[in-house]
């Protein structure tokens, strides 16, 4: 009886072409790390953009993803980034959020793991799955084929007695901070650390949040671990000044959270400065609210890198200088360049 | 099918006897919030009657005992291990980079202000500088404890706070943390203190000397109270009554006080120095017995709700389900006591870290682990109203103690009351066994007239001991059994003052021999490697020192053995092969942290000068490491020794021929 049902799946699926739902996940991510076709199979791909910025999805030639992806970085947005290559097999466009396609083919003749990828600049360093061609699939947790997150998300257990959310944040051992370091999630897979021992933004990524584990399943010894890719580094130095660099020294007063998002609070001498960051909608950085409403002199600013723009002011030989009127409020963005 | 008759039979055992712990009070387990890690590191009640408690992955939840409901306060925290309330919207907790207050300002529920109280102080990122407290004076000052650091582990590349470390630099420590860090060390302020927070936000340093002070809390009579646990300097766990400006004893955080001379190493400086400056435990827990890591003390405000033990103290044990009381005992102006078991099992789950007594007088006990010995969840204990037979003061007297009761005693002579004395040496080692130890005789004993306490008067009394007391068949007049019966009282000053005890430092009591001190030595026994794999388990090898044990699952055999002293102490298998050959020996093992490497030596000859047993995370998370090795026809010696920094447990030995 049994073998008989077995014999009825094999000759449905054979019939008709294999259908592969594929859609997205907050955090740019596939919600569908990896599947598996035969060889030569028919098969009917529906890529449906759930998230709130662009993606597209390409499948490629085994080992060729960041190829493509590096081709994709410099070209323009009506090419839906999909460089013109061997490398690349089958592609949609770039679908808006709520969008999506159809993608019908064959599956290659030959073995290997295809991978698909969002082509979409800088998207495809984390943003990408595995078509497994003829290969059985080994464990996700263990799948170097996938992308990380998909790959931590696989081993992670629930952490918390509430669903996954964001903004989430930890006061956790980080790496590349004081023991005093704060890691935030913000919406659309921004993260970042803050660093209540020395008040100020140490860096940020996208991609997944952090693996507590290290830290939680024992007494503490151990770091948080970055799930993502790291686009902003900040020196290790406070990076405001009033006369020369490093004279200030901020002391740490708590936050308040603003939607979920914290506002840090921190003083030097009188002065209060209030920082809260939110995410870039496109998920490609973030943006830094500052607040001084008692500053009374010009503050500067050590711009540590090039994707960094401060609202106001002006900027000279790598330091911003604002007066007390523009110090009062302005924003500061660090954007993903993409490496350049 | 085994273990229900084994139930049955211990029920009956209990209910026959009529004195188990369950006949006075019951506990009760509370459900937590499913998917939350229930390692509870603070607990309080609200003014309006809700739990508040903090938990190790940083969330604050309250709880209302009438409806159920558990609520999510505030998240994020870092290690929160101790929480105190100001108001039905206001928390303060200690988590380990600061002390913060959370304020629920909209009235949702929940905390939008997370305000810095006090983070002045250092951190090296080491993972034992654990932050305890907050208490509270009346005037509003809050107190917190901060841990030394471990050698289990180095400090991080980036600290907070100055680093001062006897004249080597931050980058050459970071290195090599044990180029004499000793087992605990103090390498930022104000690592090792009491600390004073007042209602300004202004941090004061107020008391040095500690190791690692879990439990800080201030009794009805307004004492500061903070327990230690046994280590370097502490020859036992400890409980303090701390008074500012006081040393207790580990001298490390010394080097934060204004006298210190700079880059004077405390250890090297003679043990006498430190035992003249410093103030001794108020109550000592003898290891093994009576407590290995206290916790949260806690007065009983209950009035009676509780129980009979009204404003005595109680005390929190990790590594086995069991509350502690403190009888407090004023002498001579300064404050000495004896501990007694008050709750063993009933129900009580291991790792009783935190406390709070509800407004109906319950107990609410939180526990945790952090990956040591413990356990994890929320539990209530109440009393039934049935009054116990057990001892409710034990007080000095000029020739020996008097000893009271709860209920009138039936008949009592000599040999109910068995008493012993010892002390704990006060030196830079690890712990320190009971010396001194010998049984201590009876000359008088008198029964007061309402037969609720005794007069004893003994052969020998003399500061710097603990007498130990162990009742025997002492039953009150309406029958009932005493129901804790093992009672230690630490003696540090007699009735005129006299608090003279040169023995504590040099290890000579006046007269009496030190106790048996030296490690158990088992001899190895030849075994014959038989097939290409074999397995040879540690608690079958020789051994000096380390001791068998099977408290952390997930072993091979029988159990595995645990190093005891850090260095001296050997693992050996003699191994009978019949033929030469390479071989790879592969130790099966675990470590909660840091590194403890071992020497290994096969034949006599030095194979690793430190074989590399890193952290496998946790005490039952087993790993193992291999090393390559010819071996020779005929007998083997492999030879595991420790040199300065313990051991990891080993759970057996693995050959393989090549």
């Amino acid at each position: 009886m049994r073998f008989l049902v077995i014999l009825y799946t094999a000759v449905t699926l054979s019939a008709a072409p294999l259908k592969i739902n594929i859609g997205t996940l907050p955090g740019l991510q596939y919600d569908k790390p990896r599947f598996e076709v035969q060889p030569g199979q028919e098969v009917m791909l529906t890529f449906k953009n759930a998230d709130e910025m662009a993606h597209n999805l390409a499948i490629v030639v085994p080992g060729k993803r960041l190829e493509v992806v590096q081709a994709a970085l410099t070209m323009p947005p009506d090419s839906n980034y999909i460089p013109k290559s061997k490398s690349v097999l089958w592609h949609t466009k770039v679908l808006k959020p709520d969008e999506s396609a159809e993608l019908k083919f064959e599956a290659p003749k030959e073995k290997g793991i295809y991978p698909y990828v969002c082509t979409f600049p800088g998207h495809g360093l984390i943003m990408y799955g595995a078509m497994y061609v003829g290969i059985k699939m080994p464990k996700l947790a263990q799948d170097e084929n996938v992308s990380p997150m998909a790959r931590a998300q696989s081993s992670n257990k629930n952490l918390h007695a509430w669903p996954h959310r964001r903004p989430l944040m930890y006061r956790i051992f980080m790496p590349d901070a004081s023991p005093a370091a704060i890691a935030v999630a913000l919406p659309h897979g921004v993260s970042y650390c803050w660093d209540a021992g020395t008040c100020h933004l140490r860096y940020a990524w996208i991609g997944g949040f952090v693996d507590p584990m290290p830290v939680w399943k024992a007494n503490g010894n151990g770091l948080a671990k970055i799930i993502g890719t790291k686009f902003w580094t900040g020196s290790k130095d406070f990076p405001f000044h009033k006369k020369t660099p490093s004279d200030f020294k901020p002391q740490f007063q708590g936050y308040r959270k603003i939607d979920g998002h914290p506002e840090f609070h921190y003083t030097i001498g009188d002065i209060d400065i209030y920082e809260r960051s939110t995410a870039l909608p496109s998920g490609m950085g973030l943006t830094r609210h500052f607040r001084i409403p008692n500053i009374t002199y010009p503050l500067h600013i050590t711009i540590a890198s090039v994707n960094t723009k401060v609202s106001k002011g002006k900027i000279n030989q790598g330091v911003a200088t604002l007066t007390s009127e523009e110090a009062k409020s302005f924003t500061i963005t660090h954007r993903h360049t993409h490496g350049k | 099918m085994k273990r229900t008759i084994f139930l049955l039979f211990l029920i009956a055992t209990l209910s026959v006897r009529g004195a188990g712990i369950n006949d006075y009070y019951k506990v009760e387990n509370i459900p937590a919030p499913k998917g939350l890690d229930v390692q509870i590191g603070g607990l309080t009640f609200l003014p309006d009657g809700r739990l508040a408690a903090c938990f190790h992955r940083g969330e604050v939840y309250t709880y209302n005992p009438k409806t159920k409901i558990w609520k999510l306060f505030a998240d994020g925290l870092h290690e929160p291990l101790g929480i105190i309330a100001e108001d039905n919207h206001t928390l303060v907790v200690m988590q380990r980079p600061e002390l913060t207050r959370l304020r629920d300002t909209d009235g949702d529920g929940e905390a939008d202000h997370y305000q810095t109280i006090s983070d002045d102080f250092g951190m090296t990122g080491n993972y034992h500088e654990f932050s305890f407290g907050p208490t509270r004076d009346k005037a509003g000052n809050y107190y917190i404890g901060l841990n030394l650091a471990s050698s289990g582990a180095s400090i991080r590349p980036e600290i907070r706070g100055e680093f001062r470390h006897y004249g080597i630099s931050r980058e050459q420590f970071y290195k090599n943390h044990r180029s004499g860090s000793g087992r605990m060390y103090s390498a930022t302020p104000y690592r090792g203190w009491i600390m004073k927070v007042t209602p300004q936000h202004k941090t004061i340093p107020f008391a040095p000397g500690f190791r690692s002070p879990n439990g800080v809390n201030f009794d009805m009579q307004g004492r500061l109270w903070a327990s230690d646990n046994q280590g370097d300097w502490l020859g036992t766990s400890k409980l303090f009554h701390v008074k500012e400006g006081n040393f207790y004893g580990h001298p490390a955080s010394l080097v934060w006080t204004k006298e210190w001379e700079k880059g004077r190493n405390p250890l090297k400086v003679p043990p006498a120095e430190f035992d003249e400056k410093r103030t001794r435990a108020a109550v000592l827990f003898p290891q093994g017995s009576m407590a290995n890591s206290p916790t949260q003390m806690l007065s009983d405000t209950t009035k009676g709700k509780f129980g009979p033990f009204t404003e005595q103290l109680l005390v929190g044990e990790m590594n086995r389900p069991r509350i502690m009381r403190i009888l407090v005992d004023e002498v001579a102006g300064e404050t000495q006591g004896a501990c007694l078991p008050f709750m063993d099992n009933g129900g009580l789950r291991r790792g009783m870290h935190r406390f709070a007594f509800a407004p109906d007088g319950s107990l609410w006990v939180g526990q945790t682990h952090l990956s040591w010995v413990g356990a994890n969840g929320l539990q209530r204990i109440s009393w039934t109203g049935k009054m116990p037979m057990s001892v409710s003061a034990m007080n000095l007297s000029d020739t020996g103690f008097k000893i009271s009761f709860t209920k009138p005693l039936s008949q009592v002579a000599d040999e109910n009351f068995a008493f012993q004395r010892y002390y704990y040496k006060y030196h830079q080692g690890y712990g320190s066994p009971q010396l001194g130890k010998e049984p201590i005789k009876i000359t008088a004993l008198n029964l007061a007239p309402d037969r609720k306490s005794v007069s004893i008067d003994l052969e020998k009394l003399n500061p710097g001991y603990v007498y130990q007391l162990n009742l025997q068949n002492i039953t009150a007049s309406d029958k009932t059994p005493a129901l804790n019966t093992y009672i230690c009282y630490t003696l540090n000053r007699l009735t005129n003052g006299d608090d003279k005890a040169p023995h504590l430092t040099t290890g000579n009591s006046s007269k009496s021999r030190p106790a048996r001190s030296a490690a158990k030595v088992v001899q190895a026994k030849p075994t014959a490697l038989k097939g290409a794999d074999q397995i040879f388990e540690a608690e079958d090898a020789g051994r000096k020192g380390p001791s068998l044990a099977k408290n952390n699952g997930g072993y091979t055999g029988k159990g595995f053995v645990d190093f005891q002293a850090n260095s001296g102490e050997h693992l050996n298998w003699i191994i009978q092969t019949k033929s030469a050959g390479d071989s790879s020996l592969s130790f099966r093992y675990a470590l909660a942290g840091g590194n403890r490497p071992l020497k290994l030596k096969v034949n006599g000859k030095v194979i690793a000068k430190a074989l590399p047993f890193s952290s496998t995370g946790s005490w039952s998370n087993w790993k193992s490491i291999s090393i390559d090795t010819p071996l020779k026809v005929g007998l083997n010696e492999i030879f595991l020794e420790s040199t300065g920094t313990s051991g990891p447990n080993i759970d057996h030995l693995l050959i393989r021929r090549k």
